[in-house]
Order: structure tokens, then sequence, then C-alpha cells
């Protein structure tokens, strides 16, 4: 059952619950028309009368079915078998305990509250006449003479747009309704959950919705065919040929809810499908609450931690192409000790950087030293002890570290590149890129910094005399 | 207080019964044609015509001094300038206006007829009454006579001098302008670095 059919039924409960609310009077109107409407039968002049509690508005509806009934006193003649839920349910509302005795003429209906309306529909079992009754034209209600009715009592003004409305296209209809035969109509089930065996589902018509203001299109039909249970869900199949009939165990339904008739209507079908949803069986996300405390599902596993080295190693597929490299070939590399003079030897002195030939490609920024500062051994001794050179390919991890952690500053004798000194000391990742000095030299001060000039001051004599005074200290020495 | 302002009127009176002039109450004057006079002065020597001059330019400057009183000294250009123009315009030496190059007082006369000797006369008329109103020792300096229009620098003894050797080598008078202030200047700068 989709939602749609549920909205619907919710929006004619909530119409069954207004009408509940109205006066009794309105009620057995509406009643009797649903009930003309359906078999064509009822009339205004077939409305039962007014119990004696309300004679105010009572009075209207008696006097304006008066005139009503006086060609024809025929009783109101039961609704033809519908099962339709509106119908029964407008019935079931209207009839009140205390108005049963007046509808007694009317359907048989069960007694039921209106809070259960929803769910009792099914239970309302009506009674086919076996004759139509004779229709009668009913005069409309426009024709009544208001002096005789009071204007409170006719509860016209009551009355909805829709009611009203429908009540005038019902006493302007010429052509006698005619009967219809719920039978004939053919149904179209959208849910396959029923009570009918499944081998009534391979005769089942293509149905159409039907529509009980067509009666001329339900006439029309052949000779009536017998409903046959539309087939289950679950084996409806569009291009694969029908299975074989199975049989299907009906779903569980309880007897408040039995169906006894197949459903003869497009409405009784929502009723059906939405009791069926109604029993269906509960989402599994939100079980129900009598379930009890559900287990909780502990939280996915964190990966173990590597407990050995190979414990979670890459696996191929994580690793894709692997190309293993050849194992180098040849002697390890080793690098030669300085030999450093006795003097420097003996005390801890910082660790100096070698000239490196510009032929070789250095692996580390070059140092500029300054030649005036020297304290080790001279460039030619530098140059003679230069090592061995080193492939531009070696590794770094393979040069000795730079022990050098505190850069002296140069004096600032000389705007050139000083020697930077490292101490001895353990190398530290700030002294590995030890940053190059270069000082400004002093400015001589041999002219004051500023001069300032005086800006021209306008001359602006203030009288003929300053003026002349003026002009006589030109050339005055 | 408000500026004495200069007052022509009734200040040239004529007696025909007694066949006088007089000029603001001073001494007669004598009504004699320009050219006339500008011939006797032509045929006279520079200093007759600066004396000449002179004399009358005193008397303008006191009647000066007198109507402008103890406010000569703050009188401002334009006052001065409409007492001294109006007693030269009374004498019939031209109009006369004021130009202030920088520092420099340059007087023009305007509506004097082209004459030598009337260019030095009211050269010597305006030298003695600034002199005698203002107590300063001026020295009239001729710069130059363009359309009409005789300009004359009001500068010092010293200064005039050397402005008549720049008009001797040709300067013009803008020019001359130009180098008095620029001497000014590197004399001023000097006596500065002198300091």
């Amino acid at each position: 059952m989709n939602l749609q059919g549920i909205e619907r039924l919710q929006n004619l409960l909530g119409r069954v619950e207004r009408n509940a609310k109205l006066p009794r009077t309105r009620t057995q109107g509406l009643a009797a028309f649903i009930g003309a409407s359906t078999n064509g039968a009822a009339t205004r002049a077939d409305l039962p009368p007014k119990p004696a509690s309300s004679p105010q508005t009572a009075a209207a509806p008696s006097a304006a079915a008066a005139p009503l009934a006086a060609p024809s006193a025929a009783p109101l003649a039961p609704p033809a078998a519908t099962n339709s839920p509106l119908i029964a349910a407008a019935a079931s509302v209207a009839n009140a305990p205390a108005l049963r005795t007046a509808t007694s003429d009317a359907a048989t209906i069960v007694s039921t509250p209106p809070e259960s309306l929803s769910s009792d529909l099914l239970e309302i079992d009506v009674a086919v006449s076996p004759e139509p009754p004779p229709v009668v034209r009913a005069k409309p209600v426009l024709e009544l003479e208001p002096e005789d009715i009071p204007v409170d009592d006719l509860g016209l003004e009551d009355m909805s747009t829709s009611e009203a409305e429908a009540e005038a296209a019902f006493a302007d209809e010429e052509q006698p309704i005619e009967d219809i035969d719920v039978d004939e109509i053919a149904v179209e089930v959208t849910s396959a959950i029923t009570s009918d065996p499944p081998s009534a589902l391979a005769s089942a018509p293509e149905a159409s919705a039907p529509e009980a203001s067509e009666p001329e299109a339900a006439a029309a039909a052949a000779a009536p065919s017998p409903f046959t249970a539309p087939p289950a869900l679950d084996e409806l199949t569009f291009s694969e040929p029908p299975p074989a009939p199975v049989e299907v165990e009906p779903p569980p339904v309880s007897a408040a809810h039995a169906v006894s008739e197949p459903p003869g209507s497009i409405d009784a079908a929502i009723l059906a499908a939405t009791e069926a949803q109604a029993n269906a069986a509960e989402p599994a996300i939100t079980p129900p609450p009598e379930s009890g405390p559900q287990v909780a599902v502990p939280p996915m596993a964190a990966p173990a931690m590597p407990t050995a080295l190979g414990a979670n190693l890459p696996t191929a597929e994580q690793l894709g192409d692997v190309i293993e490299l050849e194992q180098a070939s040849g002697p390890p590399i080793e690098l030669e000790a300085k030999s450093e003079p006795a003097s420097k030897r003996a005390e801890p002195k910082p660790e100096e950087l070698e000239y490196v030939p510009e032929d070789v490609v250095p692996s580390r920024p070059v140092l500029v030293r300054d030649a005036a500062q020297e304290v080790g051994p001279s460039a030619d001794e530098r140059g003679s002890a230069t090592p061995p050179a080193e492939s531009p390919a070696a590794p770094a991890s393979d040069l000795p570290p730079i022990a050098a952690e505190s850069i002296t500053a140069a004096k600032p004798t000389s705007p050139a590149a000083r020697e930077i000194e490292f101490e001895d000391e353990a190398p530290t990742a700030s002294s590995v890129l030890a940053p190059e000095v270069v000082a400004r030299g002093p400015v001589a001060a041999t002219r004051p910094v500023a001069d300032v000039i005086a800006a021209a001051r306008a001359f602006r004599p203030q009288s003929f005399l300053e003026l002349l005074d003026a002009s006589l200290g030109l050339l005055k020495k | 207080m408000s500026e004495p302002t200069f007052d022509p009127a009734q200040t040239l009176r004529i007696d025909l019964s007694r066949g006088q002039l007089t000029l603001m109450g001073s001494s007669g004057r004598l009504l004699v044609p320009t050219e006339s006079l500008a011939e006797l002065l032509a045929a006279s020597n520079d200093e007759v015509v600066a004396a000449f001059g002179a004399a009358i330019g005193t008397d303008v400057g006191r009647r000066i001094a007198e109507r402008l009183g103890s406010a000569i000294e703050q009188a401002s250009i334009e006052l001065y300038l409409q007492h001294l123009g109006g007693e030269l315009a009374l004498m019939g030496l031209g109009s006369l206006s004021v130009e202030r190059w920088g520092k420099a007082l340059v007087l023009c006369i305007e509506g004097l007829e082209a004459h030598d000797a009337l260019e030095a006369l009211a050269s010597a008329v305006l030298g003695a009454a600034v002199q005698r109103s203002l107590s300063r020792d001026v020295a009239v300096v001729k710069l130059a006579k363009d359309g009409g229009l005789l300009r004359l620098l009001l500068v010092g003894r010293h200064a005039q001098a050397q402005i008549e050797q720049w008009q001797a080598a040709g300067l013009s008078y803008g020019d001359v302008l130009t180098k008095l202030h620029q001497s000014t200047n590197n004399e001023n700068s000097g006596a500065r670095g002198q300091s």
C-alpha cells in the first residue's frame, strides 16, 4: 500500500470526524445523500424524521423534507451493496446510538467508536436491497418558501460548499441513477496482500479504477464476471511468463480484520492494503520496544599495532610492481682523515671547512673565507692537503657532519666576507646550514647628514613704506 | 579710524580777478605749456632739472604728509599711491601706478609726453616727494619707457651706480631687476656664511 492511499484514508477519516461533530440533522441528510448517490434510490424525501431532542434544528430539515416527500413516501431504501468505507463511515457516525432507531431501515452497521473508525471500516456489513427503489426527483432546496422556515433552522448557511454543490447536482440530475452492481466493477488492486487463494490470480482481469459517478461505463460492461483476486505482488512479472501457481500462505490477519468478501472497489482495496501494512512485519531498522535491549555491536576493531617488524607488511597488491635494485659493486667508500697540526690538536678548535675546488660540484653550500683571518693552515697547505675528489653522486650521509654550532661575528673592518669559525660541538640542525654574514662598513661623517634648505618666504609688504624700505635695501651692503 | 583719502575737490583755484592759480592753498601756480617747459628743461643741465623737480616734489611730499598725518607709515600702498598720484595728476605729470618686482619698488607714469627733460623732472618730483613724506633717502632710476609707460625704480643711493652700470651693459629692466635681487641674495648668503 502506498502513502497516497493512506493519506486518502486519513482525509476521509477527518471528514467523518468533522461530520460527526455536526448537528444530527446535517449528518442525517449527508448520510441519506451519500446513500442515495450510490444506489440512486434514496431521495431527500426519504430522509428520516428528526428526533424530538432538537426541534429547532430538526424543524428546518423536516420542513424542507416535507415538500420533497410529497411525491413519494417510499421508505428510505438501504444503500446498494457497496463497501465504500466513506459511506460506511459516514453512516456509522451519523447513526449514533441515539439515532439508531431512526435509521433502522438504513444499512446495518456495526456500531464502532469513532476512534477506531479507520481500522473498523471493514467490519461494516452492508445489506443489499433486492429491489432498487424508484427514483424520485427531489425539489431543490431553493424552492422552499423562506417564510415558513426560519433562516436559522434551514441550516443552509451551515452546509459546506461541497455538500451544497453535491445536493444541487443531485437535485438537478434528470436521469435516474442506475443501480450499480459492485460485482461488475473491475477493481485494480495494487497490493498483493489478499486472503484469496492464488488460483484466482490467473483470471484476474486488467483492473481499471472504477468511478461511482460513471454508471454508464459500468452498465456497458459485459456480463458480470466473477471477481478474482489479483496476483500477489511478488508473483507479478512483466517479461517472464507467469509462474506456476504456488500456494501462498495468507498473511497474518486478525479475526477482527478479516474481510468477509473480496474488495469490490478501489476504496476497499486501499483499506485492505492499509490493514495489511499495519500488520506487516516491523521494520528491521527499528526494533519493537518489546524486543528488549539490543546487543551492542562491537565497533570495528582497530588495526593491530605491528608487534613484529614484519607483522603488517604490505601485500603484493599494495606494493604493485616492485623493482629490486642491484647491490652496489666495488669496495666501500672510505674517507681519509685530515692531518691536523699539533697546535690545533692540543686544544679543541673549531672544525675548519675544507676548500672545495670549483670543478667539483659541491654537495653543500660553499663558504667564502677571508684570507686575512686565517688561523689554520694556509691556502697552499689546504690546497695540497685537498682530499681526493669525491664523486658528486656520493650520498650526503657518507660525508662527515659539520660541527658548527656558534658563528663568530666578523669584525667590521671591510665589507668583504669573513671566515666563519665553528666550535667543536655536537652538530645540530641549525649548524648544518650556516648563514654567511656580511657586515656593512662605517660611513664617514664628513658633512652633515641633513642640510636643511629654507624655503623662500614670500615678500608681502603691508605698507608703502615697507615696500620702499625693501626696495631701498636692495644691494645694500 | 578711516584712512584720509585724496580729495581733489577745490584743490586748484583760479582767481580770474586777481589772475592767480592756487593749489590746495599753497602759493600761486603758473600754467605753462608742457612742450615749452620741456624745451626749457632740455636747455638746462641735469642738476638744474633735478633741483627744479626736487623743489616741486618736496612741496608734494609735504602736502601728502599733512593729509595722512601719523598714519603715513602704516598707509597701504594703495592709499599712498592715491595721494601721490593725485598730486602728480594735478601738476599735469601723468597718471601714477606702482609695480612690485620682488622687493623692488617701481613707479610707473603713464601719459607723460615723451621728452627726456620731462622724464627727468618727473623722476626728481617723485624722489623728492617720497623723501619728504616718508623721510627716506631715495634714488630714482629710470628703468625703461615702453609704449608711453615710464618705469622708475626706487632704490638706495648705493645701488644706483650699479644699476646704471648694468643698464649701460645693455641689460633690460627685467634683467636688471633680476640681477639686482640675485646680487642681493648672494651678498646676504655671503654675509651669513662669514658670520
